[in-house]
């Protein structure tokens, strides 16, 4: 089951201190995160932007290959960004480097909800890079940005740190826990025109 | 003179900030460049964010001694405080940016301030530096 759209409230006014939470429509799934991470089948590739060219022989290669020069903004999926973070937890000189606990987690939770939110649509969305960097203390950080739409995960580095997605458009903001469902309709949201 | 005691240390006078004072934040990721918000969130260990006024860019960093950098921000004091937030020098060309919550404490307006002073800052410099 995909996540619903997030919709961002309608504050009436700007002050950081309060916030107010946008009634949320998509029920979370049951169960834990970590169901999340097994059993998810890889992510469907669109074909338009299949990098394996057409195995139809009759279709001359230039002609199968085509659409791929006309995406003005490439489709992101989740092998990208597991990439940045294992780069992270490889080693990379201004950072520090992730914690077990926010790497795993991390890691985990990109590669199912990528999978719930880049499933099959009728209208083909777009999910820009993330910023993929660390905390001061090993957290995990991604931060998207779309337009005027910015979605932050943090994975705290431990088990007391916090686990949050921070929601920015315009004027509205607001923060909620972090687990796959809300991380999956975040991007969802995010892409979403 | 006998008796009296010499202050070694005697207090260095730190002058007052203006609204139209220029703050420089160094940015100490490459990362930082491409995405400012992430070099406007308090560090676990941090009151207050460290900027540095009447100087240069470079010069702020070599004061920051800091071992690499990536560039440097500039922000105006006048739209620090319009946020509500405070400038506070405490040296003669360092000052802190006081007000904004850990992330941890309160993840909605410190993500929130994070954003707003990366849109009020403009990067002057993108010089890789290591001292």
């Amino acid at each position: 089951m995909a996540a619903q759209p997030l919709p961002l409230g309608y504050y009436e006014d700007v002050e950081p201190g309060r916030k107010k939470r946008a009634p949320r429509n998509h029920p979370r799934m049951p169960g834990s995160w970590e169901q999340y991470s097994v059993g998810i089948a890889p992510e469907p590739l669109r074909p338009e932007f299949s990098p394996v060219p057409s195995r139809d022989q009759n279709i001359p290669h230039e002609i199968a290959v085509q659409p791929v020069m006309n995406v003005a903004a490439p489709f992101i999926g989740s092998s990208a960004v597991l990439t940045e973070i294992d780069a992270l937890a490889a080693g990379v000189d201004d950072e520090v480097k992730p914690s077990e606990y926010a790497y795993g987690r991390a890691r985990a939770f990109v590669e199912a909800a990528y999978g719930q939110a880049l499933l099959p649509k009728s209208v083909p969305r777009t999910i820009p890079a993330p910023l993929v960097t660390t905390d001061d203390v090993g957290g995990v950080r991604l931060a998207w940005r779309l337009g005027p739409k910015q979605l932050r995960a943090n994975f705290g580095a431990n088990a007391n740190l916090r686990n949050y997605l921070y929601f920015e458009s315009g004027l509205e903001h607001h923060v909620e826990d972090l687990d796959v469902s809300r991380l999956a309709g975040g991007l969802d949201w995010l892409a979403k025109k | 003179m006998a008796g009296e005691e010499v202050d070694l240390n005697p207090p260095v006078a730190v002058r007052q900030l203006v609204p139209d004072d220029l703050l420089l934040r160094v940015l100490v990721k490459q990362k930082w460049l491409s995405n400012l918000h992430e070099a406007f969130l308090l560090r676990s260990n941090e009151t207050g964010l460290s900027v540095f006024f009447d100087c240069s860019p470079a010069e702020s960093v070599a004061i920051s001694t800091l071992s690499r950098s990536y560039g440097v921000a500039r922000l105006v004091v006048g739209n620090v405080t319009a946020l509500q937030l405070t400038v506070v020098p405490d040296e003669p060309r360092h000052a802190t940016i006081e007000g904004l919550p850990h992330k941890e404490d309160d993840a909605d307006r410190a993500e929130w301030f994070a954003s707003r002073l990366a849109e009020a800052a403009l990067i002057v410099d993108r010089t890789k530096r290591d001292q």
